[in-house]
């Protein structure tokens, strides 16, 4: 499924009109404006058949296009799937846990998991590479600039 | 003369130790403040308002100012090292540099980006010494329909953004549009595509989305080929040749000229002289071929023209007290906490002041040079980080960047959200040019509409009784014409080689 790029076409073409009708659709709802003259959904409209159609024409003559012939997509392999995987999912992790780790510890754990996943370094390269990135996140952007970034239980910092 | 008389007592005083010293930390901050995505002078800028309380206004205005155009010198450098554009402005310097690194030129790129920050920002206060009362009117001479025309203008450039793939870069520009009109209607405060869920009232913030397009896009790419290192077993240049330099100054000057020009008009987007200088050099380029695959003089016309908008934003600033964006608003800020209105007025009682401003930015941009060209090669040898740990800065410090912008998670889900389509675009073949350079213009071109409409009490015919909306229209006919033009002139040759080929 999808090996081609006629057929990732299609699956785009079809997803983006889809898209493009649901914004249509929506924009319907949106409320009226105090004065004005343009409609607040006038825009939204417009993209939404916009994109619609040209979902559709996208789709439609990738569909009309010649199979067998087009090149295929540079999907990864199996490994490579895996790896892709790990890694959206050690960010998604990383971000979800922000709000309770907080930045430094967050930073840590994630640039140390990261490290050792896809580098298999030593453990003590590791611990001192994030130990070092927590630290500079710390001296940079809590200390000097002055961000107020959440740091979990850390907050005494 | 008059100008160049006042512009020595300027530097007179622009030497005097304590400005020096003030105009160096600004510089050094600026760099900070601008390497770091996500952060940039405003913040900076507001955080040293205190020291107000402490310093004279000369060296603290100079300080402040130093941070201002000093940021747009850091711009480039994560855009062309690691593929993240810290604002929609670099856009094409990431597009253009990161190729440049893959191929081992990360050194010239950010050497050529220096020389021609200094060139472009040099000439930019130049104009700024010499024409600044002169040029203040055109700033006045843009009113919503001239806006408008000019996110026209820019959205033309899609065309020639795409490539080969014109059906979906169209498309692609579609969909950043549509990412922009998520959240409340820029007029009215109605809500819009929110599907009734709060945190969508806010919008969706362009630079997080750029960010997952570039950056986390890139990490997810590099993470599924396993990749140990960038740039595997390729030579290394640390510097430019001096033919770099030659080939690029042309690309400095006239992105420099066109950049001071468009930072005369407040509130114009600097994204939108990135990418119309990126367009007009790609036409102006000897082998435009190499566009997209690792362009000098792209890297040197879009960094010339950041520095170039910066300094030409200080001319409607002093002479007529307008910031044309956040950070001079701070700035401006600066000057008001002495008790100083920027304006008309300040060039008359305080002269000596601006003076000694605008001859300190002639220093700053040299310092700021001198500065930067040895941090090239520390920056360089970036690429030679294994990719395991780079990757993982890379995503640590994106997301760092993008929670700072409005202190909010949302951000965050959203930049690994665009990542994912970003890494689905470069798998299918979307371009992604298009998309950030709608998403960018998307508030503008609809707020000058309605304004230019409200104006006209609902009539269309605004746009053509007002002569720069004219020639705006006539640029946009011909850059249109000219692109499909060329687009398919180049198909042709293609299909020509291929036949001779075969």
């Amino acid at each position: 499924m999808l090996q081609t790029k006629r057929s990732g076409n299609i699956a785009a073409g079809y997803f983006l009109a889809l898209l493009g009708l649901v914004t249509f659709i929506a924009a319907w709802q949106i409320a009226e404006g105090a004065g004005g003259q343009l409609h607040p959904r006038t825009f939204p409209l417009i993209l939404g058949a916009l994109l619609f159609a040209g979902g559709l024409i996208l789709a439609i003559s990738a569909y009309r296009s010649p199979q067998g012939e087009d090149k295929k997509i540079d999907w990864p392999d199996h490994q490579g799937w895996k790896y892709w995987l790990i890694g959206l999912i050690s960010i998604t992790v990383y971000i979800g846990l922000l709000p309770i780790l907080g930045f430094i510890i967050g930073t840590l754990l994630f640039v140390a998991f990261f490290i050792w996943f896809f580098g298999r370094y030593k453990p003590i390269f590791i611990a001192i590479y994030a130990l070092g990135t927590a630290l500079f996140v710390y001296l940079l952007f809590v200390w000097l600039l002055q961000l107020t970034l959440p740091l979990g239980p850390l907050s005494f910092l | 003369m008059e100008a160049w008389s006042s512009l020595m007592g300027g530097f007179a005083a622009a030497i005097s130790p304590l400005n020096l010293l003030f105009a160096l930390i600004g510089c050094i901050a600026g760099t900070i403040v601008g390497v770091l995505p996500g952060l940039g002078p405003t913040a900076a800028i507001a955080m040293l308002l205190p020291l107000a309380a402490l310093l004279d206004p000369a060296p603290a205005i100079i300080m402040m100012a130093a941070i201002y155009y000093g940021a747009m010198y850091g711009g480039s450098t994560t855009s062309i090292l690691v593929n993240i554009p810290g604002e929609a402005s670099s856009v094409p310097t990431a597009i253009e540099g990161y190729q440049l690194t893959l191929q081992g030129r990360a050194g010239p790129a950010l050497a050529i980006s220096a020389i021609s920050s200094f060139l472009a920002g040099t000439l930019g206060v130049v104009g700024l010494t010499f024409f600044a009362p002169l040029l203040a009117r055109a700033a006045l001479a843009f009113g919503p329909p001239e806006y408008f025309m000019l996110t026209m203008l820019g959205l033309s450039l899609v065309i020639s953004l795409s490539g080969k793939a014109l059906g979906k870069g169209l498309l692609a520009a579609l969909f950043g549009l549509l990412t922009a009109v998520v959240g409340m209607d820029p007029l009215t405060g109605v809500a819009r595509l929110t599907f009734d869920i709060n945190v969508l009232m806010g919008g969706i913030e362009f630079v997080p989305v750029i960010m997952g397009l570039f950056a986390i896009s890139e990490v997810l790419i590099n993470v599924e080929k396993q990749t140990k290192y960038i740039l595997e077993g390729k030579k290394i240049e640390w510097m430019p040749t001096w033919q770099d330099i030659k080939d690029t100054y042309g690309a400095m000057i006239r992105s420099g000229i066109l950049g001071f020009f468009f930072g005369l008009i407040p509130g114009c987007s600097p994204a939108v002289t990135s990418f119309l200088v990126y367009d007009m050099e790609r036409r102006f380029s000897k082998h435009p071929e190499k566009f997209g695959h690792g362009a000098l003089d792209a890297v040197a016309a879009v960094e010339g023209s950041n520095n170039a908008t910066a300094q030409g934003g200080f001319v409607p600033l002093f002479s007529l007290g307008i910031p044309s964006g956040p950070a001079l608003a701070v700035l401006m800020g600066g000057f008001m906490m002495y008790g100083l209105q920027p304006g008309p007025r300040l060039m008359q009682e305080q002269p000596h002041l601006v003076w000694t401003i605008i001859a300190s930015m002639y220093i700053g941009n040299f310092m700021l040079l001198v500065l930067n060209l040895p941090l090239v090669g520390i920056w360089a040898r970036m690429a030679l980080v294994p990719f395991p740990i780079l990757g993982a800065l890379i995503v640590a410090f994106t997301l760092i960047g993008a929670y700072s912008l409005r202190y909010s998670f949302f951000d965050l889900w959203m930049a690994l959200l665009f990542g994912v389509v970003g890494y689905l675009m470069r798998k299918l073949d979307f371009p992604v040019a298009p998309m950030v350079l709608a998403a960018v213009l998307a508030k503008l071109m609809e707020t000058s509409l309605i304004q230019s409409l409200v104006l006209s009490k609902g009539s269309p015919f605004i746009f053509l009784i007002r002569p720069i909306s004219i020639a705006f229209m006539i640029l946009i006919i011909v850059s249109l014409v000219s692109g499909i033009w060329l687009q398919k002139r180049a198909q042709a040759k293609k299909v020509e080689l291929e036949e001779s080929e075969a």
